[in-house]
């Protein structure tokens, strides 16, 4: 069979650049969406799933195991635990026994309500059972002080939304004012999503006398020890949860959010499917004359198509790479608030990839039916076809 | 459809997070006590709220309770749970009401329920609760009836523990 060179393909591209670039936006599209559907999956469990370290075990309060938010235990737990438990975790006679306070609130520049944020009362102690979380500039909070630090996907939501979080600036949590001293990175973690303040600061803050929880890393002790300290300690009504089970509920629980974002994704690639499958069809229906022509000139029907379909993969490619260069520089990290804080959307090779099939995949649908129509009918017919 | 396909898969395939549970752990009644488990009701058997009132450290002591008090009773692998006085009513015997963990005693207000709740542990010779699970041995069970024969461990704060050498299980539970 006399095949066209693939330089007919790539010069026709150049014939109609309004046509053209109608075909690459709508491959981009339907790439980006099927992208970016997938890095808001991904970012959203692998946020989840690096949040909880095997050797840690979360104390709550009992009838709140599903929420740290909502929970509250008696002050003087860490110490509690920390005296009773054997097993645990110790830094220079420290144990790794982290009292903590967390709290959805308001940020605002000024006293008015902004964006919501988690943020998370802390004492040095967090820096022990929470590895991931790295100070990348300035300093962490002085304990009783109004200072802050901020997480890097916090800042990145913050920085949407209009607000400075550097070090050096000023954030207003819930009406009240907080120096800015740090920013910390805690990479695909929910951690890299939150606000630390100091303990008092936010105990303070939120008029509350009990804290959230208590953060405990294991040496060798095991789960079982902490549940039963807390199953001993009833009058202290403790519940305790390994932090990965923690996380790993709360995956299972926010799972249909997952998916609702999939499917919307779907249907809006879907719709962009029908969209970049008209611009495609047009494109090629105007060439009628032009494709009655090769035939008279001796090439056959399927070479044609082959011609067609190079054409349509050259642009969806080029639409797919675009789709992923937007996807990384525009996608990839931003931050989105969600019931745990927030995460960062992972446009990883799962997602680049995904969009990149998605764009092919809608070139090769793309040509079928325009080649079946315009070669099908007799060279006599093309040739006076006005296209 | 390859597109959607591949979008499905992909969510899918979304990490799943690491999970430290594990399956529930295997009965390991062989490990308790041989005659932890009585064939008889002991006597002079208290009500459990009663007892606790007037329990000492180092004292024996005899009552009556219920497993539960909390939404997980047992502790995985360890001879210990908690019990409750059984005057006080479980949810499922509450008309109209769907609470899928009875034994938790939800319904109840938090400061009664502190006041009617203990831990019933099995130590061993250093004074620790053994590392076996309780659960399931003898029949054993959430909402079970038991009597109880043992030793005060703690009796402090409003917490009692104590150290069970007899339990009785009733075979056909009064609901």
């Amino acid at each position: 069979m006399r095949r066209l060179p693939l330089d007919h393909a790539v010069r026709n591209l150049g014939r109609s650049p309004l046509r053209t670039s109608l075909a690459i936006a709508a491959a981009t599209i339907v790439a980006l969406l099927a992208a970016g559907g997938v890095g808001f999956a991904r970012g959203m469990a692998g946020s989840l799933g690096s949040s909880g370290l095997a050797t840690n075990v979360i104390l709550l309060g009992t009838g709140s195991e599903e929420s740290i938010e909502r929970s509250e235990i008696p002050p003087g737990v860490a110490e509690i635990v920390a005296a009773s438990v054997d097993g645990l975790a110790r830094r220079r006679e420290q144990a790794f026994v982290s009292p903590e306070v967390h709290a959805a609130l308001p940020i605002g520049p000024g006293d008015g309500a902004g964006p919501v944020a988690v943020v998370r009362g802390v004492t040095a102690a967090a820096f022990l059972v929470h590895p991931q979380v790295r100070v990348v500039a300035g300093r962490s909070p002085e304990p009783g002080s109004d200072e802050a630090m901020v997480g890097g996907a916090a800042a990145a939501m913050l920085s949407a939304a209009g607000l400075e979080a550097a070090p050096g600036s000023t954030l207003v949590l819930a009406g009240r004012r907080f120096a800015v001293t740090g920013s910390f990175a805690a990479p695909g973690t929910v951690l890299d999503g939150e606000i630390w303040v100091p303990l008092a600061a936010l105990k303070t803050l939120t008029q509350r006398a009990t804290d959230s929880a208590v953060i405990v890393g294991l040496d060798t002790a095991e789960l079982a020890d902490l549940e039963t300290f807390a199953a001993i300690r009833t009058d202290l009504e403790l519940a305790a949860i390994g932090e990965a089970d923690y996380y790993a509920e709360l995956s299972r629980f926010l799972a249909p959010v997952r998916w609702l974002v999939g499917a919307t994704a779907l249907l809006v690639s879907l719709g962009g499917l029908l969209a970049g499958l008209g611009t495609l069809d047009a494109t090629f229906a105007a060439r009628g004359r032009e494709f009655g022509t090769l035939q008279a000139l001796g090439f056959r029907r399927r070479a044609i198509a082959l011609s067609m379909l190079a054409e349509s993969l050259l642009v969806a490619s080029l639409g797919g790479l675009l789709a992923g260069a937007i996807a990384l520089v525009a996608l990839d990290g931003l931050a989105v608030r969600s019931q745990m804080g927030s995460f960062a959307v992972d446009i990883g090779p799962a997602a680049l990839a995904t969009g990149l099939l998605a764009a092919l995949v809608l070139a090769v649908l793309g040509t079928a039916l325009p080649a079946f129509r315009c070669l099908r009918r007799p060279v006599p017919e093309a040739l006076k076809a006005t296209g | 459809m390859i597109a959607i396909a591949c979008l499905t898969l992909s969510l899918l395939a979304s990490p799943a997070p690491t999970s430290a549970s594990t399956a529930p752990a295997a009965l390991s009644a062989d490990a308790l006590p041989a005659n932890l488990f009585l064939a008889e009701r002991p006597k002079d058997a208290k009500e459990l709220r009663d007892a606790k009132t007037a329990a000492k450290k180092g004292e024996r002591i005899t009552f009556t309770a219920r497993i539960g008090g909390r939404a997980a009773p047992f502790v995985k692998d360890r001879a210990l749970c908690t019990i409750i006085d059984t005057r006080l009513r479980p949810c499922d015997e509450i008309p109209g009401d769907t609470c899928p963990k009875p034994w938790d005693y939800c319904c109840e207000p938090k400061e009664s329920l502190k006041a009617n709740v203990a831990t019933l542990q099995v130590v061993g010779t250093d004074g620790k609760p053994l590392k076996v699970a309780i659960e399931g041995a003898n029949g054993l069970k959430p909402l079970a009836r038991i009597t109880v024969t043992g030793t005060v461990a703690e009796a402090a704060d409003g917490m009692l523990v104590v150290n069970a050498e007899g339990i009785f299980i009733e075979k056909s539970p009064v609901k």
